[in-house]
């Protein structure tokens, strides 16, 4: 856990003013947590970061990592126990990919077969293969590749804290959402503590616990990406998650946590037609899916239309509202059947839905 | 019509002075090379010391060698400093003897000249080759620092890990460029009667009056060492040494 305590910073400037930069800034993450700061830029979040593994000194307050004050340890012990990837990847260029990820213990004259072995495993852990890699130069890497060496060079101590200086920054948009959902689940796997500075909402929907928004050097809002998207503390917040931040909310949701909440009934495979169409009832444009034994969706019988229809699109189960409903109006349906991985039927998600989940509170 | 004379070649003798000059002249390119290449790292580390004393004795040092003449500098040290010195040590230096190495093996100690030679010449080419080295660390970008600080790497290992193997490579080309000012700056050293290839050339030229073959194959040793260097160079850049990042394939 890392606790930041009227953590302030003021600079000097040439004519004796000071400028404070950071101002009484509070923030609590918990363990295994990510809390994103968010903000533009000169708003005080790369200075805050900087200031926990003590980059930058700071003017007032104080840092507790598990509960143990900052101050009280020396800053290169300090460093070693929190990992930090720079805004510009900051490989160095001199050394190979493994003398890069091995570094400090290599410099520290720990055991040799340790170290090498970290470094492959964490290899492993971002899909690239040691035996390809570790030999070449960060040069040959692509940008991506890069990134996730940079990465895995914050992590090879195992630390408890990750500091993220806009990592993905420098990664273009492809890449950049595999090596988001690849950070993810690495972060998820090691349950390490992470702070990320961002300027981009969308990242900071999809990877944070938690968001805290600075404006000028203070936290104007710290909650959940939800809230923040649905309940801005004030105009700066709600403009700077942008006008569309409702929309933005489908990201958050999965297909399948709205889908279970559905409750229709469906059909089996196994009744006969006339069955089926007195479930349907007399209601005019009511559909309902027909499953079989195992669950398996095989379509829908709609009324005024005879016989099973296939389903001209379905949702998968881990596919976010955003998805969802592109695929509503691509195919100008009103809902989907939503399936898990083994084509079994979990229920469906309609337009209604989505509408009524986005105009909700909280 | 016009007739060019005849060219009448230097005797083999000669041709012998001559070599044992350019040996000279690579003996005393060397070791200047070598010790203005460690002052010069001193030098550097001295300038950008947070100690303000220190930063503007060195930009003092460096004013100073830099805006006066070599020749100056080395008939300074040559007539001037041993002047200054006690009677008995200008006696020590000039008195020949020679370094009795392990196995048998002698080196016949320098004379007071290829001394103050080469003392003047590393301390002149000191103050330049520093300003290749800030520059070449002035090149290595910020992030590599802060990268390096965040990985809990103290000051000292960042330099040396880090920062100096860049700083290297990015100055390499106009290191050796000084490299190449050396060997062309020892001729001046001909003035405080260093045996090297200039002197030998003038002597050769005083005894044979054949000017131009004299200074004309001199001219020659001199293009072949400057090449040889672009050469080492040239080599250093495609293996270890190449520009940051290039990996060896």
């Amino acid at each position: 856990m890392i606790r930041l305590e009227q953590l302030t910073k003021r600079f000097a400037q040439k004519h004796g003013q000071s400028v404070t930069v950071v101002d009484s800034v509070d923030l609590q993450v918990a363990r295994g947590e990510i809390c994103v700061l968010l903000g533009a830029s000169g708003c005080g979040k790369t200075t805050t970061l900087k200031m926990i593994n003590r980059l930058i000194t700071p003017s007032e307050g104080r840092v507790l990592i598990d509960g143990a004050d900052t101050r009280d340890i020396d800053t290169v012990t300090l460093r070693r126990r929190i990992g930090y990837v720079i805004q510009q990847i900051g490989l160095f260029p001199n050394m190979t990919i493994e003398d890069n990820i091995t570094v400090v213990p290599r410099l520290l004259g720990l055991d040799k077969a340790a170290y090498r072995n970290r470094a492959r495993e964490l290899m492993a852990l971002v899909q690239m293969d040691p035996a390809h890699f570790l030999k070449r130069y960060p040069k040959e890497l692509s940008g991506g590749q890069q990134q996730r060496i940079g990465v895995i060079r914050a992590l090879a101590a195992d630390p408890p804290v990750l500091l993220m200086d806009e990592p993905f920054g420098a990664v273009d948009p492809i890449n950049r959402e595999s090596i988001q959902a690849e950070f993810f689940a690495l972060q998820r796997e090691l349950n390490t503590t992470v702070l990320m500075v961002s300027h981009d909402i969308d990242e900071a929907i999809k990877l944070g616990d938690k968001v805290a928004v600075f404006r000028q050097g203070r936290i104007v809002q710290c909650a959940s990406p939800d809230t923040v998207l649905a309940e801005p503390a004030d105009d700066f917040v709600a403009s700077f998650v942008g006008h569309d931040r409702i929309l933005k909310r489908l990201l958050l949701v999965q297909a399948g946590s709205l889908a279970e909440q559905g409750g229709e009934p469906v059909l089996s495979e196994a009744a006969s037609e006339a069955e089926q169409r007195a479930a349907l009832g007399e209601r005019r444009h009511r559909a309902l899916p027909v499953i079989d034994a195992a669950g398996r969706a095989q379509g829908y019988v709609a009324t005024g239309r005879a016989g099973l229809q296939p389903f001209r699109a379905i949702a998968r189960a881990d596919e976010d509202l955003r998805v969802v409903l592109a695929r509503l109006y691509e195919h100008r349906l009103d809902w989907l059947p939503v399936l898990d991985a083994d084509q079994r039927y979990l229920g469906r998600v309609s337009q209604r839905q989505i509408a009524d989940y986005l105009g909700a509170p909280v | 019509m016009l007739s060019l004379p005849p060219i009448d070649w230097l005797a083999p003798k000669y041709l012998n002075w001559m070599l044992w000059g350019v040996l000279e002249t690579l003996f005393l390119s060397l070791l200047v090379a070598l010790a203005a290449t460690v002052f010069g790292l001193l030098l550097a580390a001295l300038r950008d010391s947070r100690r303000r004393v220190l930063s503007l004795a060195a930009l003092a040092y460096q004013t100073v060698f830099r805006n006066t003449p070599l020749l100056v500098q080395l008939l300074f040290w040559y007539f001037g400093a041993s002047s200054l010195l006690p009677a008995q040590a200008v006696e020590w230096l000039n008195t020949p003897r020679a370094l009795t190495l392990a196995a048998g093996w002698t080196l016949p100690w320098p004379s007071f000249e290829f001394i103050a030679g080469l003392f003047g010449l590393s301390l002149y080419s000191a103050s330049f080759i520093a300003e290749e080295i800030r520059a070449g660390i002035r090149g290595v970008p910020f992030g590599q620092r802060q990268a390096a600080a965040a990985l809990g790497l103290s000051g000292w290992q960042a330099m040396r890990w880090v920062i100096l193997p860049q700083a290297l490579r990015i100055a390499l080309p106009p290191l050796f460029g000084q490299y190449m000012n050396v060997v062309k700056n020892t001729s001046l050293t001909m003035a405080i009667g260093v045996v090297e290839l200039s002197y030998t050339s003038r002597q050769i030229e005083t005894e044979t009056l054949k000017t131009f073959q004299a200074f004309g194959v001199a001219t020659l040793f001199y293009i072949a060492i400057i090449v040889a260097i672009e050469l080492v160079l040239q080599q250093l850049r495609q293996g270890r040494w190449a520009p940051v990042g290039v990996g060896r394939r």
